[in-house]
């Protein structure tokens, strides 16, 4: 085992360290906290990269630290791990560049913010809960790492606190995460009380011997908990309010952390899942409907984050349709000379290699939209414009992420994206080819709002009153560097290009011991390429003559085209009121039946111990009458009764008493 | 007659009805003390008896009669402070009065 495969706990440790410092010690020094979070992360970010490359050199998969946290023999025995596999250090090299260049970035970005320490200290702890999620072994560990995952989101989308729609969105995100967690709460109950173990691996061995209802609920309990992570149709309704938090950490929840955790979680437990069809066709659908569906109403929003914000669902739902698609098969049977367990180590492939580009261009999005934000003071799309020519890295920058966004090649997101819909008409079926469709239709909308947003906010004059102006060089490294990564971290899918440069496919790193490639057909990348492009050219058609005089939402040409349609989008399709109704009619009339048991019934039985306990008490007062020679008396009496019962008892004992 | 065992006894209970009697009646603090006082020393007696004429041989109820009067020793000074102190607060030494606890 390598040195670096010794040290890999130290890469979510480190972290930790800088969290426990600078909350302990350093919260008075803004600038000292910010730079040793950064040098934590930094850190953390030089070891993954060895451990990477180890890794890359056939250094194998491998357990480099098992510590027994609860060792209660047979009945539970919980550890605490690091395990090192292809898929745990792809996550690794992800988190840690992301949320290094976040870090780097809100050196520039909360330059000027009063919680700046606060702020910093809340990222390290990000960033350990998310190393430690990738690096687990067991779902209890997961579990938790997950929830500190959930914590982290909530503190860190408040970090406004003092601003209600930041506070609100913080508590949204919170609570309806959890009613996912409830589900992988589950799961992880039902692996400690059916399999006896936490562990992912021997799970998955025992998984052909378990009973049908379990071999279906557990891998669906644990796609819940996923859903509401990875903000999966109908819990995505926190993610779009979720960029109420400073945009740096917008950047790394729908980039690294947080809503990847999801797609992570069910990449993980891939061959579990593969197990049961109808929960990956379950998978499939929810993914391919989330993609569409959130694609749709990005076309409608005029908040430059909440488009990102959208689209990171859409991306999301692409990633969990090809999870999907490469399990529904089932592992005994066959498509098209496939075996069900390769199509599920193919879904696992391109699912993740979404994530891994994905990763990288959203980030860029969210850190160039943050640049764009600071300089014009609002997140409205139409009161921006004209930036094109004065903030030229920001721009050139984020047209090479929204081109890696909307699938054009050879930017990142075309080889990935493609790479699914590849699979699809793999996998056939009839069901692979709805979800084909499915997946070119949110390519379509995909590339039409984004570039509907490039030009709206980038194109045309600068509006009066505004002095955009280039920000400073910690915020533009990022993204630069970042741009290049959305170039180039694409070209690993393809067979012929990493062959071209020498290097491993994504594939033959994540599956070493598999002679599968990703798959790639020309004519599939081609249709792909058009739709994009066909997006594109809808949107220059209708945006690219960026008038001055759209200067609020309700001059959206495509408003008067869609007509009524596009308030259903601009309104997300009412899935906030829905829920708000679900919440207000059922839910809170559930708890309020609850509230009146607890505070009635529960509280009102304690009430009547005390009660009864104070009467006796009242009852017994006058004994205490505070008089020493009637306690004494008593005493005596007591004593003589004593005495005399037992001489009327067994009159022998006073003999006795003798000898 | 030759004086035995249940002599001494007899003595001892007569010693300690009457300073249980004291002790139940009297209402000055003191007197309750003194009473106190004879109720330990009839145990005393008891004590002794026992161990003279049950068994001779060991000092047990010796060493327990000394221990007695050790603890009374100390007893006494601790109560007699404490009336002391009961006194100055309250010039008086009734028990009756001493109810400011009570409540």
């Amino acid at each position: 085992m390598s040195t670096y495969y010794e040290l890999a706990w130290l890469i979510p440790a480190l972290p930790l360290f800088s969290f426990i410092i600078t909350v302990l010690f350093t919260r008075n020094y803004k600038t000292l906290t910010a730079w040793i979070a950064c040098a934590a992360v930094i850190a953390s970010f030089y070891l993954s990269v060895r451990v990477m490359l180890d890794m890359y050199n056939g250094a194998g998969t491998a357990q480099t630290l098992t510590i027994e946290w609860i060792p209660l023999g047979k009945a539970l025995e919980v550890t605490i791990g690091v395990y090192l596999d292809p898929l745990s250090v792809m996550m690794l090299i992800v988190v840690t560049t992301v949320s290094m260049l976040v870090h780097i970035y809100s050196l520039g970005y909360m330059a000027h913010e009063d919680g700046k320490a606060r702020f910093f200290s809340f990222l390290s702890l990000f960033t350990f809960s998310m190393l430690g999620l990738v690096l687990s072994d067991n779902v209890l560990q997961m579990f938790i790492f997950w929830e500190l995952v959930g914590l982290c989101s909530y503190l860190l989308i408040g970090y406004y606190y003092d601003k209600k729609s930041a506070a609100d969105a913080a508590k949204k995100a919170f609570s309806v995460t959890r009613a996912g967690d409830l589900g992988f709460f589950m799961a992880v109950v039902i692996a400690w009380g059916y399999f006896g173990t936490f562990n992912f691996a021997e799970i998955q061995q025992q998984y052909g011997q378990t009973a049908e209802w379990l071999a279906r609920a557990f891998p669906f309990l644990i796609f819940f908990g996923a859903m509401g992570k990875s903000g999966q149709f109908p819990l995505h309704i926190w993610l779009p309010d979720a960029m109420e938090g400073p945009t740096p950490v917008s950047a790394l929840i729908h980039a690294a952390t947080m809503v990847v955790a999801g797609i992570f979680l069910v990449a993980r437990a891939v061959m579990i899942f593969a197990g049961s069809p109808d929960t990956m066709l379950f998978v499939a659908y929810i993914g391919g409907f989330t993609a569409i569906f959130a694609a749709t109403i990005a076309v409608a929003q005029h908040d430059i984050k909440r488009i990102l914000a959208f689209s990171t669902l859409s991306q999301l739902g692409y990633m969990m349709m090809a999870l999907g698609i490469g399990g529904m098969v089932g592992v005994d049977n066959f498509s098209h000379g496939h075996s069900g367990t390769d199509l599920a180590l193919m879904g696992q492939t391109a699912g993740t290699f979404h994530l891994f580009t994905h990763a990288f261009f959203k980030a860029l999005l969210f850190l160039g939209s943050g640049s764009v934000i600071h300089a014009m003071h609002t997140n409205n799309i139409w009161e921006m414009g004209g930036v094109k020519s004065k903030m030229k890295i920001t721009v050139w920058t984020f047209l090479i992420g929204t081109l890696a966004l909307a699938g054009i090649p050879p930017f990142a997101g075309f080889w990935s994206k493609d790479e699914i819909l590849a699979l699809a008409m793999e996998v056939g079926s009839i069901h692979g080819y709805v979800l084909f469709g499915v997946g070119l239709t949110a390519a379509f909308f995909t590339a039409f709002y984004m570039f509907r947003l490039c030009f709206v906010a980038f194109w045309g004059e600068v509006p009066e009153k505004k002095h955009p102006h280039e920000s400073p060089v910690s915020m533009t490294l990022p993204l630069v560097l970042l741009g290049i990564l959305s170039v180039i971290a694409g070209l690993i899918g393809n067979a012929d290009m990493a062959n071209a440069l020498g290097i491993k496919t994504y594939a033959a790193f994540l599956n070493p011991s598999w002679e599968h490639e990703g798959v790639f057909h020309i004519s599939i990348a081609a249709i792909s390429a058009g739709v994009a492009l066909l997006g594109i050219l809808v949107a220059y058609v209708m945006y690219a003559k960026r008038s001055p005089e759209w200067t609020t939402e309700m001059h959206d040409p495509l408003r008067s085209k869609l007509g009524q349609l596009y308030v259903h989008l601009e309104n997300k399709w009412y899935i906030d009121e829905v829920w708000r109704w679900i919440v207000n009619q059922i839910l809170f009339r559930v708890s309020a039946a609850c509230a009146w048991f607890d505070r009635n019934i529960v509280d009102g039985s304690v009430d009547l111990v005390a009660f009864i306990t104070t009467r006796i008490g009242i009852l017994m007062q006058p004994a205490q009458s505070g008089r020493l020679q009637s306690y004494i008396l008593i005493v005596m009496l007591g004593l003589f009764i004593i005495l005399a019962t037992l001489y009327v008892a067994i009159p022998e004992i006073l003999v006795a008493m003798y000898r | 007659m030759e004086i035995g065992l249940y002599h001494y006894l007899t003595l001892s209970v007569i010693l300690f009805a009457i300073g249980m009697t004291g002790v139940l009646i009297r209402r000055s603090v003191l007197s309750m003390l003194l009473s106190i006082e004879i109720l330990f020393n009839s145990i005393n007696l008891a004590a002794l008896a026992f161990n003279r004429f049950l068994y001779p041989a060991t000092v047990t109820g010796h060493v327990f009669v000394i221990f007695i009067i050790t603890i009374a020793a100390a007893e006494a000074a601790v109560a007699l402070a404490i009336v002391m102190i009961v006194y100055k607060n309250f010039r008086s030494l009734e028990v009756e009065g001493l109810t400011s606890l009570k409540r």
